[in-house]
C-alpha cells in the first residue's frame, strides 16, 4: 500500500505545482490586457464572454495558452524519454541528444520539409504536421537502432561506445541538415538556431493535438514499466528470470522514445538537457527506483520546461532568448555533477 | 512542501495585483499624452515600408517598427522597436494594439507570418521587388493599404531624382560587402545592392551567383572590383578604410590597389522606398568620384 | 522435474558443451562440479533457458521450457547468476523485493513483504535492508541476491527449481554453510536445486547427486559416494587427490595434493 500512495502523493504535489506555474506563465508576457489579469481573461474566453476584444482573445488563447500547453507536453515527453533511455542503457547519461536521436530526427524532419514544400498547399495542417512528425520519428528510430547496435552486445552497454556513436551521429546529422538549410531557399526550413536551440514560439493548437495523441499512446505503454526498468538493472538475463519479457521491453522503449523525441524535435527543434536534468533531480530524491522516477519525470519535465520557457519570454522582453540556452544553463552543471559522481565510483 | 505551495500562491497573487496596478497606471498616462491624429495604429515591419508610410504623411500613426526601420529618425521617439523579423514573436506586436500590420515577405519568419495572419488584425504582406518599377508598385500598394491615394508625388520624386544620374563612360565594377563582426558576405545577382549599383550606372562585380554568399578571397579576386561598397556602419565596424583593405583578397583587386572604398547609410541603400532616387543619385556621385 | 538430452552448445567451432544429459527428479540437490572451463556455468545457463542451444529441447515438468509463459515460469524457477559488478542505486530491501516482481503489478502485497523479510533474516542481511546496495561488501551483495532468488520462489506452488551459479563466492565460512542449508531446506520440501560449486567437500556434504564435468562433457554422474573416487577426481582435475571418510558425517572427503 505504501509505495503506491507515496507515488500518488508526489504526483499530486507535482500537478499542483505545475498548475501554479502555468498560471504564472499565463500572466507573463508583453501584451497588456487592459487592466484585467490574464487569468481572468482566459476564464472569460472559456466562458465565451462576448465582451472580450479579438486581440485579447487571440493573445490569451492562440498565443499564450497554446504555448504553455506545448511547453507542458514537450517538457513531459522529453523528460520521460530521458528516463526511459537511462533505464534501457543502464546509464544516467543516456538522453535523446546524447545518443543522436534528436540529430536523426532533425535531419529527417528537415528533409520532409524540403520535399513536402511542393505538396504543402494540398494538405490540411494536421496532416502536414503529422508527416513531419512521422519523418522525425523515423529519423530518431534509425539513429537509435544504429547506436544500440554499435554500443550494446550480449545485453551489456558499453557507455563509451554509446556516447561516442551519439557524437558521430550528431555530427553527421548536423552537417547534412546544415547543408540542406544552406542551399535551400525554403523559409520553412528556418535557420539552424531553431533546430539547434529550440523554440516554442510556433505553438499552435493543431500541433498540440498531435502532441497530445503521441503522449497518450506513449504513456499508456511506457509509464507502467517502472518495475521492469528496475529489474533491468540486474542485467537482462536476470530480468528475464524475474518474468520480464526483456526483448519486448527493449523494443517498446526504443520505438516509443523515438516517437516522443521525434515529434518533439519536429515541432520545437532540439531542446537539450531536459532528459538529463529531470531524472537527475528525481534520483536525488528517490534513488534509481523507476517505479517512482518514471511517472514523476512526466510531471517534473513539464514544470522544468514551462519555467524555462517563461524565463525565455521575459528576461529579454520583447525579444526572446532561445530556450535551448536556458536548459543548457541548468543542464551543463548537472552534467558535471553526474560526471563527478561517476568519477567517485570508478 | 506545503509551505512552498503557500509561498508560491502568495507570490502569484502579489504578481497579478502588481500587473493590474501597472496596467492601470499606463492607462492614465496614455490619456494625458497627445492624442494621435487618426485612430490608425500601424506596425511597419520593413525599412522601405516604414519610409513610404512616413513619406505619405502618416508617420505619427506608426506605433511599432522592425529594427531595420531607421528612417525617419524621429520614429525612435514615437514607435517601438520590435526587433528583427527573423526572430520576432507575435506578442510584442499585439502589445502595441495595432489596427494595421504592414510587412515585407523578405526574411519574414513564416511562423510569424502565420501568426500575423491568424491574429485577426488587418495585415498586408508585400512582395518587394528591388527595381524602380517594383518600388513604385510597392508605394502604390502601401498607399492603398492605408487608404491614401495621394502617392503620385512620391513616384514623381523618384523619377526626378533618377534624372539627375549622370552616365559613366567606363562602367565601374562595384562589389558590395556586408560586414558584421567577423561575418563578411558579398552581394551577388538579384540583391537590392546589385539593383542599386545598376541604377547608379555601375556594374555588380559579381555575376556568377545570386543572393548573399560568404566572402572568399578567390571570389573577390575573380570579381576584381574597381570599387568596394559598404554600409557606413559596416565599414566603421570593420576598422574603416584600413580594415577594408585588409580583407582577404582585396589587396589584389583594382579597388584595393587604388584604395577605392565607398560607404552609404544602410537604411538608404536597402530601403528601396521613396528615397530610391536619392540613393541612386548618391551612389552615382560616389562612383563618378572614384572612377576618375 | 527437468530433463535435457544430449545438449550441444557450440561457440564457432568449439564445443562448450557436448552430448550432456541431465535428468533431475523432485526434491533433488544436484551439484555441478569440475575444473575451470569445464562448461559448468554454460550448462546451467542452457538448462535455465538463458541460452538457446541447438535443437534439443529442455523439458521442464514434462513441458518444453520454451513453451512456458515467461511470467508463470518465473514463479516456478529462479536463477542466481554470478554477479556482475552492476551498480544498482537502490536500497537493499528494494533489490530483494525485485524477486517478488512476478507476483505483483504495481505494489507489493503482504505476502511479498513477508517473503522478502523471511529470506533477509535467513541470509543474515535483514539488518542491512535500509542500506544502499552499492555500499555493501561483495559478500553482503551476494547474500542480497541469494535472498532475492529464494524469495522469488516463496509460494504455494509444488516442485520448484532453483539454479545457482557459484553462490558461495565471497562468502565467509559461516555464510557459506548458511546458504547451503537454505538450499537444502528448500529441496527437502520436494523442490529441486542445481548448484554450480567449486568446493568439492561442500558438494559432497550437501548434494544428493553430483555431475562432474570436464571439457564440456560429462565425466561422471551419480551420488557423492559414486562420483567422488580418487581416480575420477584426479583425472577430471588433472591433479592428485586422496579420498577419505569424513570423521563425523561419513561423507567422502576430498583432499588435494
Amino acid at each position: 500500500m505504501r509505495t503506491q500512495s507515496k507515488l500518488y502523493f508526489y504526483l499530486t504535489i507535482g500537478a499542483v505545482l505545475l498548475a501554479i506555474i502555468a498560471v504564472l506563465a499565463l500572466n507573463t508576457g508583453v501584451y497588456d490586457f487592459g487592466g484585467t489579469s490574464p487569468f481572468k481573461v482566459l476564464w472569460q474566453f472559456i466562458k465565451g464572454d462576448p465582451g472580450l476584444s479579438l486581440s485579447d482573445q487571440y493573445v490569451i488563447w492562440d498565443v499564450r495558452a497554446s504555448r504553455i500547453i506545448m511547453a507542458i507536453l514537450i517538457g513531459s515527453m522529453l523528460a520521460v524519454s530521458g528516463t526511459s533511455l537511462q533505464g534501457l542503457f543502464k546509464n544516467p547519461l543516456a538522453t535523446g541528444e546524447a545518443i543522436g536521436l534528436t540529430s536523426g530526427a532533425t535531419l529527417l524532419a528537415a528533409i520532409a520539409i524540403v520535399l513536402g514544400g511542393h505538396f504543402k498547399q494540398y494538405l490540411p495542417e494536421v496532416v502536414q504536421f503529422s508527416l513531419v512528425g512521422i519523418s522525425a520519428f523515423l529519423g530518431a528510430l534509425s539513429a537509435m537502432m544504429l547506436v544500440y547496435r554499435i554500443s550494446t552486445s550480449a545485453g551489456k552497454t558499453n557507455v563509451v561506445m554509446m556516447l561516442l556513436s551519439g557524437v558521430a551521429i550528431t555530427s553527421i546529422g548536423f552537417s547534412i541538415t546544415g547543408f540542406l538549410i544552406y542551399i535551400s531557399k525554403d523559409e520553412q526550413l528556418r535557420d539552424l538556431t531553431f533546430w539547434n536551440m529550440g523554440s516554442l514560439a510556433a505553438a499552435t493548437w493543431t500541433k498540440n493535438i498531435v502532441l497530445a495523441v503521441v503522449i497518450v499512446i506513449s504513456y499508456a505503454i511506457l509509464l507502467p514499466k517502472g518495475k521492469a526498468l528496475n529489474a533491468m538493472m540486474l542485467g537482462e538475463r536476470d530480468a528475464q528470470h524475474l518474468g520480464i519479457n526483456v526483448e519486448k521491453l527493449k523494443k517498446q522503449i526504443v520505438i516509443i522514445t523515438s516517437l516522443m523525441v521525434g515529434t518533439c524535435v519536429a515541432f520545437s527543434g532540439t531542446i537539450g538537457f531536459v532528459g538529463l536534468i529531470v531524472p537527475y533531480i528525481l534520483r536525488l530524491l528517490f534513488k534509481s527506483n523507476y517505479v517512482f522516477i518514471l511517472p514523476l519525470s512526466a510531471v517534473l519535465g513539464s514544470i522544468l520546461l514551462l519555467i524555462a520557457d517563461t524565463f525565455s519570454r521575459s528576461i529579454v522582453a520583447p525579444s526572446e532568448l532561445p530556450i535551448g540556452i536556458l536548459t543548457s544553463l541548468i543542464g551543463g552543471p548537472v552534467f558535471i555533477a553526474i560526471l563527478i559522481k561517476f568519477k567517485k565510483s570508478l | 512542501m506545503k509551505k512552498l505551495i503557500l509561498a508560491a500562491s502568495i507570490l502569484m497573487a502579489v504578481y497579478s495585483c502588481k500587473k493590474e496596478e501597472g496596467a492601470k497606471k499606463e492607462n492614465t498616462t496614455e490619456v494625458s499624452s497627445e492624442a494621435p491624429k487618426t485612430n490608425n495604429k500601424i506596425v511597419t515591419l520593413s525599412g522601405g515600408i516604414t519610409e513610404i508610410v512616413s513619406a505619405l504623411g502618416h508617420e505619427k500613426e506608426i506605433v511599432g517598427t522592425d529594427v531595420t526601420s531607421t528612417y525617419p529618425s524621429t520614429l525612435k521617439a514615437t514607435a517601438k522597436d520590435l526587433g528583427h523579423v527573423r526572430s520576432m514573436t507575435i506578442e510584442p506586436i499585439m502589445a502595441v494594439s495595432p489596427t494595421l500590420i504592414l510587412a515585407s515577405e523578405k526574411d519574414l519568419n513564416p511562423e510569424l507570418m502565420t501568426k500575423i495572419r491568424s491574429s485577426g488584425i488587418q495585415a498586408e504582406i508585400f512582395k518587394q521587388e528591388y527595381t524602380v518599377e517594383g518600388t513604385k508598385k510597392l508605394i502604390a500598394d502601401v498607399a492603398k493599404a492605408i487608404g491614401n491615394t495621394d502617392y503620385q508625388k512620391l513616384n514623381d520624386k523618384i523619377d526626378a531624382d533618377l534624372k539627375q544620374i549622370q552616365p559613366i563612360a567606363k562602367k565601374p565594377k562595384v562589389l558590395f560587402i556586408y560586414a558584421r563582426g567577423n561575418m563578411l558576405m558579398v552581394a551577388g545577382k538579384n540583391t537590392p545592392m546589385a539593383s542599386l549599383i545598376g541604377l547608379a550606372g555601375g556594374e555588380n562585380a559579381v555575376s556568377d551567383f545570386e543572393d548573399f554568399k560568404p566572402l572568399t578571397p578567390e571570389a573577390v579576386i575573380k570579381a576584381n572590383p574597381d570599387i568596394l561598397f559598404f554600409f557606413e556602419t559596416g565599414l566603421q565596424g570593420a576598422g574603416g578604410n584600413d580594415g577594408a583593405l585588409k580583407m582577404p583578397g582585396v589587396a589584389q583587386t583594382n579597388a584595393g590597389k587604388n584604395k577605392k572604398i565607398i560607404a552609404m547609410d544602410g537604411g538608404l541603400v536597402s530601403g528601396f522606398g521613396p528615397r530610391l532616387g536619392e540613393a541612386a543619385v548618391g551612389l552615382n556621385k560616389l562612383l563618378i568620384e572614384n572612377t576618375k | 522435474m527437468i530433463k535435457a538430452h544430449q545438449i550441444n552448445y557450440l561457440h564457432k567451432d568449439f564445443h562448450i558443451l557436448e552430448g550432456v544429459d541431465v535428468s533431475l527428479g523432485y526434491g533433488e540437490f544436484l551439484a555441478i562440479v569440475g575444473p575451470n572451463g569445464a562448461g559448468k556455468s554454460s550448462l546451467l545457463s542452457v538448462l535455465a533457458n538463458e541460452i538457446k542451444q541447438g535443437k534439443q529441447e529442455i523439458l521442464f515438468k514434462e513441458k518444453s521450457i520454451s513453451n512456458w509463459e515467461v511470467k508463470i515460469l518465473s514463479q516456478h524457477k529462479s536463477k542466481f547468476s554470478q554477479h556482475n559488478s552492476n551498480e544498482i542505486p537502490l536500497d537493499v530491501k528494494d533489490v530483494v523485493m525485485m524477486g517478488r516482481y512476478p507476483y505483483f503489478d504495481s505494489q507489493p502485497h503482504k505476502e511479498d513483504l513477508e517473503a522478502t523479510n523471511k529470506m533477509m533474516y535467513e541470509t543474515d542481511i535483514f539488518h542491512l535492508k535500509d542500506r544502499e546496495y552499492n555500499t555493501l561488501s561483495g559478500g553482503e551483495k551476494q547474500r542480497v541476491h541469494l535472498s532475492r532468488v529464494m524469495a522469488q520462489l516463496e509460494n504455494e506452488i509444488a516442485h520448484k527449481l532453483v539454479f545457482l551459479d557459484e553462490p558461495l563466492n565471497n562468502l565467509d565460512i559461516k555464510h557459506q554453510y548458511k546458504a547451503l542449508e537454505i538450499i537444502k531446506k528448500f529441496t527437502k520440501k520436494a523442490n529441486s536445486a542445481i548448484v554450480v560449486l567449486h568446493d568439492l567437500n561442500l558438494a559432497a556434504q550437501f548434494a544428493d547427486k553430483i555431475l562432474l564435468m570436464k571439457s564440456g562433457k560429462v565425466s561422471a554422474y551419480g551420488t557423492p559416494q559414486e562420483v567422488f573416487t580418487a581416480e575420477t577426481i584426479s583425472q577430471a582435475y588433472n591433479f592428485p587427490c586422496t579420498i577419505c571418510g569424513h570423521p563425523i558425517t561419513n561423507n567422502p572427503m576430498i583432499i588435494f595434493g
